[in-house]
């Protein structure tokens, strides 16, 4: 189900990490990654891990939904941990059983090391969106790329588009709920068939909705003009983003961490 | 009894933060034949108590029986031709059109029942009539006709399935009056003509009261009531107080009615009002 | 000039064609119409009979390919003033959800303070105020798409009255709302044009709503039809049937009962009036004298 998917998704609360700055959040998203990228051994994941409870543990976002939010992706972890455990190099783990020879230590660590990598990877980078509107993401990414605009670049346009997109993803998923249902109760079949039966069987929800996607537009246009938009020129802001003791803190412990990861390297 | 649930429950979102019960032991039974009216503010259950009639919705517990099989105990094949069995109309169905003419639309459901050209032909013809559709637009673009023109070709649509049961989800919302009474009207002669079943979904009381032979009303996912039009319209005041909204004119002789006068509370329409007042009046017998 | 003060809408023969060059029909034909500054009209016709195009051509959406409109007396041609007619002529549309901007309400309502560069003080006091007037204020941080229909189209209007415009156009505010959204926004409706003094120009199908205005318009075939106050508007039942529309049950059964030369009064709107009509002719103190008719 559609509705399964978590990531990207929302959950409005008002915890320390929900109030920080949205352009703090992006930068330290990054600098989490970089972090996770550069860890070669276990007390770096230790050190990271740590980071993402103490993240989930302040956000009070349940962890059922976190949890949630790895299930859809189970299919890539489980596919990545099996080919690293196929590959591996080093010792076997059971020298004595012969036909287990292919199975080696290195695999094994290989798999592990990859499967909290991408656990990792996947749930810290969803807290920032868990986290934050998708208003005042693209708000933050706006202003994080603003300097662009020198090269031309049309950064309000495209913040709008995103803006604009992310608010008629819900309509539109509820839209296509309802057009499959009544396309069902004129028994449509989208389960059974080959893949170019089922392709074609898409047609009845396309069509409809493309046409009323379009005719959302055009009726979002009239309602933009209405409330007297014209392009970003002479915009003030509603959300007015400033550093404040929180970011600064937040960029502290994420920075320790990443010192942290790369002296575990250099010295362990 | 064409259709029957037997302790029907469904719930939303099992297992997150945004669970709801839409329906709480819902059992019910319509007879063959019936026009059923079914009324209840939204988020009543009465969106989701239809479709579980054709299998788009699955119940969480409970049984829903069409035509004394019982749904969830068949095949999926099965389950499919129910669909044929009972035509749904979805609100706003104009938004689901989709094929190159209004004659290959209205032939879709048709074509996924397998019938031959010549059937699905006479299908066509048959739904087009029964809306009141001019022959004329079937090879026009669907997309080209007027918002209450696309409306009649979705129903037709699926009256074109011949279904046993039909069930129409507010199927005036956003029509002027004309087009509201137009697309009444067809039903009620629809229903007449080959003595179906109808279930009509309304917020429109005054719609209800016009059209239907028995109501079930739905309040916070359960039936409330399930009877026929006067009885239910006789309860005004409890359905005052779950939200809805009974016509004006049933309203005033509720209050005549209270204050003395000899005048019957069980007036829906304004015909019926004019002549219960000149009944009264030609009697001499007021108060 | 001293007249435009009092009118916050003035059209002069106002003619409209969605294809001018391909001589198409005209959507509106000849219209000439003041709407006075506080008052709140409301505009009835079937589907297709130009009371959206006419809504459209009150804010400069549209501009009449004939005649000319004045809003808040400036003419809606002048395409300099375009911001401020639209920031004085506010327009809340049918679908609450294709005016919905914003995925938080507060961000949504604040949409058309950014465009008009307003600062950020007086946008969070004005955002705040806009809430309050349409009773939203708990849902402030909400998303809007988990909204009922009627609390939608209440974000819709306080968007719309953030910019503290002096006319609200509404065009079908109502028609995809179910009973109780209904209510919810004839309310704030009626709250904004006593408390903060807006014009309200209501486009509807709902009589029982046009009965609450102070003035109903009647359109048919691009034209005015009818024009006056509830009252006088809804007695005349033949022509508004004549034109598919419909009026309150209560004088429909004014009109059916005078069929049969019984002489209620013809203004009779509301259920109360009603009662009490009916009352007094049941008690014989209203002349029925022809008492011939056949059931």
């Amino acid at each position: 189900m559609i509705k399964d998917i978590t990531i990207g998704q929302y959950f409005p609360g008002d915890s320390v990490i929900h109030k920080m700055d949205p352009r703090m959040k992006i930068i330290l998203t990054v600098v989490y990654i970089a972090a996770l990228f550069m860890v070669k051994n276990f007390w770096g994941f230790l050190l990271t891990g740590g980071l993402l409870i103490v993240i989930i543990l302040i956000s009070k976002i349940p962890v059922q939904t976190v949890l949630k939010g790895i299930k859809p992706l189970l299919f890539i972890i489980v596919f990545t941990a099996f080919f690293n455990i196929f590959y591996g190099t080093g010792a076997p783990v059971f020298p004595d059983i012969g036909w287990l020879a292919w199975l080696k230590w290195g695999g094994l660590r290989n798999a592990a090391f990859m499967v909290i990598r991408i656990v990792l990877l996947i749930t810290g980078t969803s807290f920032m969106t868990y986290t934050t509107s998708p208003v005042m993401l693209t708000d933050a990414l706006e202003r994080l790329i603003s300097p662009l605009r020198y090269i031309k670049v049309p950064v309000h346009e495209l913040a709008m588009m995103m803006t604009i997109a992310m608010r008629f993803i819900p309509t539109l998923t509820d839209e296509t709920e309802k057009i499959t249902n009544a396309q069902k109760a004129r028994g449509a079949d989208f389960e059974t068939g080959n893949i170019i039966r089922r392709a074609k069987a898409l047609i009845p929800i396309l069509i409809p909705l493309i046409v009323s996607a379009f005719r959302r537009a055009e009726e979002l246009a009239d309602a933009m003009e209405c409330r007297c938009y014209n392009g970003g020129d002479g915009r003030t802001r509603y959300k007015i983003y400033s550093f404040s003791l929180r970011d600064y803190i937040a960029a502290f412990i994420v920075l320790a961490v990443f010192v942290s990861i790369i002296l575990i390297n250099v010295f362990i | 009894m064409i259709i029957t649930t037997e302790n029907l429950t469904y719930k939303y979102g099992v297992g997150t933060p945004f669970e709801k019960t839409a329906l709480n032991n819902v059992s019910i039974g319509i007879e063959d034949g019936d026009y059923v009216g079914i009324i209840g503010h939204t988020g009543s259950g009465k969106s989701t108590l239809i479709s579980h009639f054709n299998a788009i919705l699955k119940p969480t517990s409970g049984r829903v029986y069409v035509d004394g099989e019982d749904l969830w105990q068949e095949n999926k094949l099965k389950r499919i031709q129910t669909r044929f069995k009972v035509g749904l109309v979805f609100q706003y169905p104009e938004y689901q059109l989709f094929e190159d003419t209004v004659y290959n639309d209205i032939a879709f459901g048709p074509k996924n029942m397998g019938l031959s050209d010549k059937d699905i032909e006479q299908r066509v013809m048959m739904a087009t009539e029964f809306v009141g559709l001019d022959k004329k637009y079937l090879e026009k673009s669907p997309f080209d006709l007027s918002g209450g023109q696309k409306r009649r070709v979705a129903i037709a649509g699926v009256m074109a399935m011949s279904p046993k049961v039909l069930v129409l989800d507010e199927p005036a919302a956003g029509l002027d009056p004309r087009g509201r009474d137009e697309i009444l009207a067809r039903i009620r002669e629809y229903h007449q003509e080959t003595k179906s079943t109808v279930l009509l979904v309304s917020h429109s009381m005054e719609d209800i009261a016009k059209n239907a032979n028995s109501i079930i009303v739905m309040n916070r996912a359960e039936c409330m009531m399930h009877a026929s039009v006067k009885e239910v319209f006789e309860k005004a005041e409890e359905l005052e107080k779950i939200g809805l909204d009974i016509p004006q004119i049933t309203k005033v002789f509720i209050s005549l009615n209270k204050l003395g006068y000899k005048v019957s509370p069980d007036i829906y329409t304004v015909e019926d009002a004019r002549d219960e007042i000149m009944r009264c009046i030609k009697d001499g017998d007021v108060k | 000039m001293s007249n435009i003060k009092t009118e916050i809408i003035k059209t002069e023969n106002i003619s409209f064609s969605y294809n001018p060059e391909e001589n198409s029909a005209l959507v509106l034909d000849g219209i000439d119409l003041e709407i006075e500054q506080n008052s709140f009209v409301a505009i009835l016709g079937h589907n297709g009979s130009g009371k959206s195009t006419l809504a459209k051509n009150f804010n400069g959406i549209l501009l009449p390919t004939g005649g000319k409109v004045y809003a808040c007396g400036i003419d809606t041609a002048q395409s300099d003033k375009i911001l401020e007619i639209r920031r004085n002529m506010g327009m809340v549309f049918q679908n609450p959800d294709n005016q919905i901007i914003a995925t938080v309400v507060d961000e949504d309502i604040a949409f058309a303070l950014e465009n008009l560069g307003v600062p950020h003080d007086e946008m969070v006091q004005r955002v705040d105020e806009a809430l309050e007037i349409v009773g939203m204020t708990e849902y402030k941080h909400h998303a809007p798409h988990r909204l009922s229909g009627g609390q939608k189209q209440r974000v819709a209007i306080a968007g719309i009255i953030a910019m503290r415009p002096k006319c609200l156009i509404m065009d079908e505010p109502t028609a995809m709302l179910d009973p109780k959204g209904r209510k919810e926004v004839m309310a704030t409706i009626k709250r904004l044009k006593s408390e903060q003094g807006v014009t309200v120009v209501l486009i509807t199908h709902y009589m029982d709503e046009a009965v609450q205005a102070d003035r109903v318009i009647v359109m048919d075939d691009g034209k005015i039809l009818v024009d006056g106050t509830p009252e006088y508007v809804f007695q005349n039942v033949g022509l508004l049937h004549s034109v598919a529309l419909d009026v309150p049950q209560a004088a429909e059964l004014m009109y059916k009962l005078r069929e049969y030369d019984i002489k209620v009064p013809i203004s009779v709107l509301n259920e109360k009036d009603c009662v009490e009509v009916l009352s007094k002719l049941l008690e014989g103190k209203i002349d029925n004298n022809h008492r011939e008719f056949n059931l």
